[in-house]
C-alpha cells in the first residue's frame, strides 16, 4: 500500500504541471517503437517453430520519417523472468550486423534450429542495437552502439510454437483502413519524407485540434487459455501513438473485444504556429502483449 | 505493558525527568468543588478580586496544570525494599509557582527531603476561578519504589479528599491556611518509577507528545529528534531503527502489535496524542517481552482518560479535524472517545486537473479510540480500548499513465483495521503482578491497480500475560507468553514480489514483469512466543538482566531461542554505565513463506546486537548520553536472481555499526530541548556479492529540538534536523522492451550514489487562551520553514534519459484550531 501511495502522491502532484520530461509519445529523435515477427508462409502467425524461419522486423522513428539503419542482432533462447532484461540461455542461433546505415526498414531474418527443444517456459528473444541515420560502433565487441549516442537498445522476447498449437500466437493487424482522421479514412501516404507536404497528405491548420482514431477487428482478439475463471477469455491488445509534432492526449489506448467498436480515440492539437508548411509523421503499433504486434505510419501537412 | 514496566505505574499527563535513573510521574486527582468548599471553607484569592466578591459557590474551579516536574530521586545509599510513601501539601500560589511545602505524612528524614527538593521546581498553570488565577493547596503524595521490586500495577489508593463521597479521612487543613482566604484544594499523586532494565530507551511524553515543533502534534513523529532514528522517504513514515529496515521494527500499543503505523502521506499516525501516555523507543538490544522482529521496537502507552469530570474539545487544521471526550466512571473509573478525519477529500477534486482522472473517493482517512478504565478494587485494574484507523481512495484513469500502460482503470485501494484490547492488572501478592491483556481485530488491506489486485482480510488475535515477582532482595524474575495471529484469505495477482530492499527493479514498470495469481482463504498465522527474565543485583550499583525469547512460528513450523543480557553499573549517582548483547530473531514477511509467491521452507533470520554506553544526569534539567553499537544480521532473507523459484531464500547478511550522542534539558517553565547525534553505516550483502550500502544508510543524522513557553499563553518552537542523503541506484542506461513498448532501466552498483544532504527547520508558534473552563488555542505549524528541496531520488523520462529531481515536501504552513473544555 506504501509504494500505491507513493505512487498516486508523484503522480498526482504533477498532473496540472507542465512536465519538464520529454512526452513518450513525442518523437523528436531516432526511436525504435515496435518489433514484429512474421513466419515464413504465414505472415500472420508471430510465433515460429523449431525448423522454421521467420522474419523480424523493426519500425524506427524520427522526426523527419523513412530513416537510414545500422543494426548489430542475434536472436537466441530465453526463459520469462519476472522482471528484469531478459538474457540468452545459450549461443544465438542467428545473428545479423549492418554497421554502415541503409535505407528501407529494418529487417532481420533468422532460422529457429529444427532441434531446438522447446519446452515449457523457453521462448525466442532477439536483441541488440538499431540505429536510425547513424553509423554502428563497435560492431565487433561486446557491446555494439550508435555512433551518433542514440540509444538502440532493444530486447524483444517471443513465443515458439507451430500453427494450431496451444503457443501459436498471431499478430494483429493494422489494416489499410484502420485509422481515421476526425472520423475520416486516413491513407498511407504514397511520398516519402520530404520537406514539403505531398498533395495527397491530409491537411491541418495550425492550432487545431483533431481526433485521431484506430480500429482493430474482432479477430485481432485471440481466444486465451483460462487458468481461473477470473482471468480474460481473449486477448487485450495495446495500441501505443506518436507523433512528431504537435500533442497527443495520451499515449496509449487499451482495447478489449468488448471495446466500443473495437475503436481507439485520441486527441491531438496540432502546433499553435507553422512557417510555411510542415509535414507531421505519426506512428501507431498494436501489441497483444505476447509479442505479436503491427505497426502503421500516417503523415499530415500543417498549414497556417 | 503496565504491570512490567519498570517505569511507570500510572498513566499520567506529566512530563517526566530522569536522575539517578529515576522518575517522578504526578498524577491529578480533581474532586467536586462542593465538598472542597464543604470541608474546607475555601475562597477564592485573585489579584483582582475582593474576598468580599468572590462567589465561589458561582464561579467554577478549575485546578492547577503542572508544565514542568524535576525528578525526585531515592536517597543516595538508601535501597528500600518497601515502597516508601511521603504525603506531601503544596501551596501554588496565583502565579503558578509553589509557595511552601509541608510534609503531612513522613516517609523518613531523606525521603522527606528528597520529595520537598523536588517540588522546589515544579511549575504550574495556576489554578483558576472562571478567568482569574487563584492560590490553591494540593496534597501530593510519592511513592519512592522498592530499588528492584515490581512497582505495584494498580494506582495507590485514592488520598482521602474532600471530594470522596466515601468514608475516607479528609486532607487535615494546610498549615498556610487562613481565615476568610484559605485557598482551593485539590489532590495528586507521584510515583517514582523503578529504575531503568533496558540499555537503551528514550521516551516521549508530556508536552513533547504535542508541542514538538514539526510533528503537527503527533506524538510518534516526536521520535524523530532521538539518535538512532533515521529519516523516512516521502510518505512512508514508518521509522528507521540503527540502520534496520522498516520491516525489521516494530510498534506496539500497549504491547499488541500495531499493522499500520501512519496514515497515508506519512503526516499523522493512527492514535490520537489525547489517550497516549508517552512512547518509548528501544532503538535496539530491548527486552525479552519484545520479539519477532530484529531492529528496534517502538511502544506506544495509552493512558486512561481523566477521572474528573467532564471534558471535550475539538482541533480543527487544515490537514485533518479531530475531536474528544471523557468523564468519570462513577469515582472509579474514566471513558473516553476520540476521533479524527482527513480534509483532504473536501479540496481534492478543485486540484484534478481536467482530462486527467476521475475521483471516485478522495484520498480520505479516519481513525477513532474509546477508553475506559475502572479500578475494580485495589488490586485490580481492568481496561477496555477500542481503536482503528481506515484510509481510503479510488480514482479512475480512462487513459493508461502514460509511464507505465499497465496502469490504468481502478487505482485505489483502502486499508483499515478495527480492535478491541481488553486488559487486567492485578497485584498478586506485596510482591507479585500479573498482566493479562487480548486484542481481537478485523484487518482489511485492499489495493488495486488497473489488473492488479491485492486483497488480504480477515481476523487477528494478539494476547500477552505477564507476572513479576521479587523472589528475594536483589532478585527479581519476569515471566510472559504472547501470541500474534492471523486468520486471513487473500488474494494477489500481479509482478512476483521480490526483495524489497536493495532492489531497484522492484520499482520498473508493472507491465514489464511477470504475473502471478494466487488466492488463499486459509492464510492463518499463529505464532505464540515466550520469555523469561531476571533482575538481579549482585551490588548496590549493580544490575545484571538476563534473558531468554523463544518463539515458534506455526507457518513455518520452526522455532527460535534468543538469549538476551543488559548490564547496568551506577558508577556515581547520576551516571550509569550500560551495555547489552543478545539475539533477535526477525520473523520473515507473510508473503515469503507462502507457496506459489514465496518460499514455505523459508526460515527467520537473525540479528547479534550488542552496545555500549552511558548516562548522564546532570542536575534537574540535564541528561547526556553517548551509545555505541553494532548489529550483524544472520541468514537473512534475500530474493533469487531473476525472482525464480524458490523466490525467497536465506542467503544474506547484514552489519550495522554506529554511535549516538543525546542531550536533553527539561525546564522549570515547561521549556524543552533536545540535541542528537547520530554516526552510522549500514550494510547489506546478498548472496555471494560484496557489501553494499542499505537503502536508508544515514552516515550522519544531526536533530535538535527547542519549544518554549513565553508567558501569556505564547508557547514557541523549533526543529531542525540536517541528515545524509539515501544511497541511491544509478540508472546508466536502458533498453527499449519492445514486446511491450516500454523501457527498462540498466543500473550502476545497487546504492552506489547518495541523494543531495536533507535539511529542514519547522518551526511551531501557539497562542492559548482561557477563558474560563475552556481554554482556546490557535497554532501554525510551518513545516519546512525555508522551503528546502531535499530532492529523494528522480523521475526519469520514458526512456530514462532525462531526469528530474523528486521533491520532499515543500514549505506546508498547518493552521490549526483547537478548544477544550
Amino acid at each position: 500500500m506504501t509504494r500505491l501511495h507513493s505512487l498516486l502522491l508523484v503522480g498526482l502532484a504533477l498532473l496540472g504541471c507542465e512536465d519538464p520530461l520529454q512526452s513518450v509519445s513525442s518523437i523528436q529523435g531516432p526511436r525504435l517503437l515496435g518489433v514484429r515477427v512474421s513466419v515464413a508462409g504465414d505472415a500472420k502467425r508471430g510465433t515460429p517453430a523449431p525448423g522454421e524461419s521467420a522474419t523480424a522486423e523493426f519500425l524506427l522513428a524520427t522526426k523527419d520519417g523513412d530513416p537510414s539503419v545500422s543494426f548489430a542482432l542475434e536472436a537466441c533462447t530465453t526463459t520469462q523472468s519476472y522482471s528484469g532484461i531478459a538474457e540468452c540461455l545459450a549461443t544465438p542461433f542467428a545473428t545479423a550486423l549492418q554497421a554502415s546505415p541503409i535505407p528501407g526498414r529494418a529487417a532481420f531474418p533468422f532460422a529457429v534450429p529444427a532441434d531446438l527443444g522447446v519446452n515449457s517456459g523457453l521462448r525466442g528473444l532477439i536483441r541488440g542495437v538499431i540505429c536510425a541515420n547513424s553509423e554502428l560502433s563497435g560492431a565487433d565487441s561486446a557491446a555494439p552502439h550508435c555512433a551518433d549516442g542514440q540509444n538502440g537498445e532493444l530486447s524483444f522476447d517471443f513465443e515458439f510454437g507451430a500453427a494450431g498449437s496451444a503457443t501459436a500466437n498471431s499478430n494483429p493487424e493494422l489494416v489499410s483502413d484502420a485509422l481515421s482522421l476526425d472520423g475520416n479514412p486516413w491513407l498511407a501516404a504514397t511520398a516519402g519524407a520530404t520537406e514539403t507536404c505531398p498533395s495527397s497528405l491530409l491537411e491541418v491548420h495550425a492550432g487545431s485540434s483533431h481526433q485521431l482514431s484506430v480500429r482493430l477487428r474482432d479477430s485481432d482478439f485471440e481466444p486465451l487459455t483460462q487458468l481461473s475463471p477470473e482471468d480474460p477469455t481473449r486477448e487485450t491488445l495495446l495500441v501505443s501513438h506518436f507523433s512528431s509534432a504537435g500533442t497527443l492526449g495520451h499515449a496509449f489506448s487499451w482495447l478489449t473485444a468488448a471495446s466500443p467498436a473495437l475503436t481507439a480515440t485520441m486527441p491531438w492539437d496540432a502546433p499553435k504556429t507553422v512557417s510555411g508548411t510542415q509535414l507531421i509523421h505519426f506512428y501507431f503499433v498494436a501489441r497483444d502483449s505476447r509479442g505479436g504486434q503491427d505497426f502503421a505510419e500516417r503523415a499530415l501537412c500543417l498549414v497556417p | 505493558m503496565r504491570g512490567r514496566d519498570p517505569d511507570r505505574i500510572t498513566r499520567s499527563e506529566a512530563p517526566r525527568t530522569t536522575r539517578k535513573g529515576a522518575l517522578v510521574r504526578l498524577r491529578f486527582t480533581r474532586f467536586a468543588f462542593g465538598a472542597l468548599v464543604t470541608l474546607f471553607a475555601a475562597r477564592a484569592v485573585a489579584e483582582n478580586v475582593a474576598p468580599d466578591d468572590a462567589t465561589p459557590a458561582a464561579a467554577a474551579v478549575t485546578p492547577p496544570r503542572l508544565l514542568s516536574s524535576s525528578a525526585a530521586v531515592v536517597p543516595e545509599g538508601t535501597h528500600p525494599t518497601e515502597p516508601v510513601t511521603v504525603v506531601l501539601s503544596l501551596g501554588i500560589d496565583a502565579e503558578g509557582q509553589v509557595s511552601e511545602a509541608t510534609v503531612v505524612t513522613s516517609g523518613g528524614a531523606e525521603f522527606d527531603q528528597s520529595a520537598l527538593t523536588a517540588v522546589k521546581g515544579f511549575r504550574f498553570e495556576p489554578a483558576r476561578r472562571g478567568d482569574a488565577p487563584v492560590a490553591v493547596v494540593i496534597g501530593y503524595r510519592y511513592v519512592f519504589p522498592a530499588e528492584i521490586a515490581p512497582i505495584p500495577s494498580v494506582p495507590p489508593a485514592p488520598v482521602p479528599s474532600t471530594e470522596s463521597t466515601s468514608a475516607a479521612e479528609p486532607m487535615p487543613a494546610p498549615p498556610s491556611a487562613k481565615a476568610g482566604g484559605e485557598p482551593e484544594e485539590f489532590s495528586g499523586s507521584a510515583t517514582i518509577e523503578a529504575p531503568a532494565r533496558e540499555v537503551t530507551r528514550r521516551t516521549v511524553s508530556g508536552e513533547m507528545l504535542t508541542e514538538m515543533p514539526g510533528t503537527r502534534g503527533d506524538p510518534v513523529r516526536a521520535i524523530e529528534v532521538m539518535p538512532g532514528v533515521g529519516r523516512t522517504s516521502l510518505n512512508n513514515g514508518d521509522p528507521i531503527l540503527r540502520g534496520a529496515s522498516p520491516n525489521e521494527s516494530q510498534t506496539f500499543l500497549n504491547g499488541a502489535p500495531v499493522p499500520f503505523l501512519y496514515h497515508f502521506g506519512g503526516l499523522t499516525s493512527f492514535f490520537s496524542a489525547r489517550y497516549l501516555d508517552r512512547v518509548d523507543l528501544y532503538p535496539g538490544n530491548f527486552s525479552t517481552r519484545y520479539g519477532r522482529v530484529s531492529g528496534g521496537v517502538l511502544d506506544l502507552h495509552t493512558k486512561d482518560p481523566r477521572s474528573d469530570g467532564f471534558h471535550a474539545g475539538l482541533d480543527l487544521s487544515l490537514i485533518d479535524s479531530s475531536a474528544f471526550a471523557s468523564s468519570n466512571l462513577g469515582s472509579q473509573g474514566s471513558v473516553g472517545v476520540a476521533a479524527r478525519r482527513s480534509n483532504i477529500d473536501l479540496v481534492f477534486s478543485k486540484f484534478v486537473p481536467k482530462n486527467s482522472y476521475s475521483v471516485v473517493a478522495a484520498p480520505l482517512y479516519y481513525d477513532y479510540q474509546a477508553i475506559a478504565a475502572y479500578h475494580l478494587n485495589a488490586r485490580n485494574t481492568a481496561r477496555v480500548i477500542g481503536y482503528g484507523s481506515r484510509d481510503s481512495v479510488q480514482l479512475f484513469f480512462a487513459d493508461p499513465n502514460d509511464e507505465d500502460p499497465s496502469l490504468k482503470g481502478k487505482i485505489g485501494g483502502t486499508i483499515e483495521f478495527h480492535r478491541v484490547q481488553l486488559e487486567l492488572e492485578s497485584k498478586l501478592g506485596d510482591s507479585t503482578t500479573q498482566t493479562t491483556s487480548a486484542t481481537f481485530g478485523r484487518l482489511l488491506a485492499s489495493q488495486q491497480i488497473g489488473d492488479l489486485e491485492q486483497v488480504i482480510e480477515g481476523n487477528e488475535l494478539h494476547a500477552r500475560s505477564e507476572w513479576r515477582s521479587e523472589l528475594t532482595t536483589g532478585l527479581s524474575a519476569t515471566l510472559g507468553g504472547d501470541l500474534f495471529s492471523w486468520f486471513m484469505k487473500g488474494r494477489y495477482h500481479g509482478p512476483a514480489p521480490g526483495q524489497f530492499e536493495g532492489n531497484p527493479s522492484d520499482n520498473e514498470p508493472n507491465s514489464t514483469r511477470r504475473d502471478i495469481s494466487i488466492e488463499d482463504s486459509h492464510l492463518n498465522i499463529v505464532r505464540p512466543g515466550a520469555y523469561l527474565e531476571f533482575g538481579v543485583r549482585p551490588a548496590a550499583r549493580v544490575l545484571l538482566v538476563p534473558g531468554v525469547r523463544f518463539d515458534y512460528y506455526g507457518d513455518l513450523r520452526k522455532f527460535s531461542l534468543d538469549p538476551r543480557f543488559t548490564a547496568r553499573y551506577e558508577v556515581r549517582p547520576g551516571f550509569t554505565l550500560k551495555s547489552g548483547i543478545g539475539y533477535y530473531t526477525q520473523a520473515p514477511e507473510y508473503y515469503q513463506a507462502l507457496s506459489g509467491i514465496g518460499n514455505p521452507n523459508i526460515e527467520p533470520y537473525r540479528a547479534l546486537q550488542t552496545s555500549f554506553g552511558f548516562d548522564e544526569q546532570a542536575g534537574h534539567a540535564f541528561k547526556f548520553g553517548a551509545e555505541g553499537f553494532y548489529k550483524r544480521l544472520e541468514n537473512r532473507i534475500v530474493g533469487t536472481p531473476d525472482g525464480v523459484a524458490p523466490h525467497f531464500i536465506n542467503d544474506g547478511d547484514g552489519r550495522i555499526y554506529g554511535a549516538e550522542l543525546s542531550a536533553e534539558y527539561h525546564g522549570h517553565s515547561g521549556t524543552f530541548a533536545y540535541l542528537a547525534y547520530t554516526l552510522s553505516r549500514s550494510e547489506r550483502r546478498d548472496g555471494n556479492a560484496g557489501y553494499r550500502l542499505f537503502d536508508h544508510d544515514e552516515p550522519h543524522v544531526l536533530s535538535s529540538a527547542v519549544s518554549q513557553p513565553l508567558g501569556r499563553g505564547w508557547l514557541v518552537g523549533a526543529r531542525f534536523r540536517l541528515i545524509s542523503g539515501d544511497p541511491s541506484t544509478r540508472v546508466v542506461g536502458s533498453v527499449y522492451d519492445a514486446r511491450t513498448g516500454v523501457y527498462l532501466p540498466k543500473y550502476g552498483p545497487i546504492n552506489g550514489d547518495r541523494d543531495p544532504t536533507f535539511s529542514q527547520l519547522d518551526v511551531r508558534v501557539e497562542k492559548t487562551w482561557h477563558l474560563g473552563p475552556v481554554s482556546l488555542a490557535a497554532y501554525v505549524d510551518v513545516l519546512n520553514a525555508y522551503d528546502a528541496k531535499n530532492p529523494q531520488g528522480y523521475r526519469y523520462s520514458f526512456d530514462y534519459s532525462q531526469k528530474q529531481p523528486v521533491a520532499d515536501l515543500g514549505l506546508f504552513p498547518n493552521l490549526g484550531l483547537k478548544g477544550e473544555l
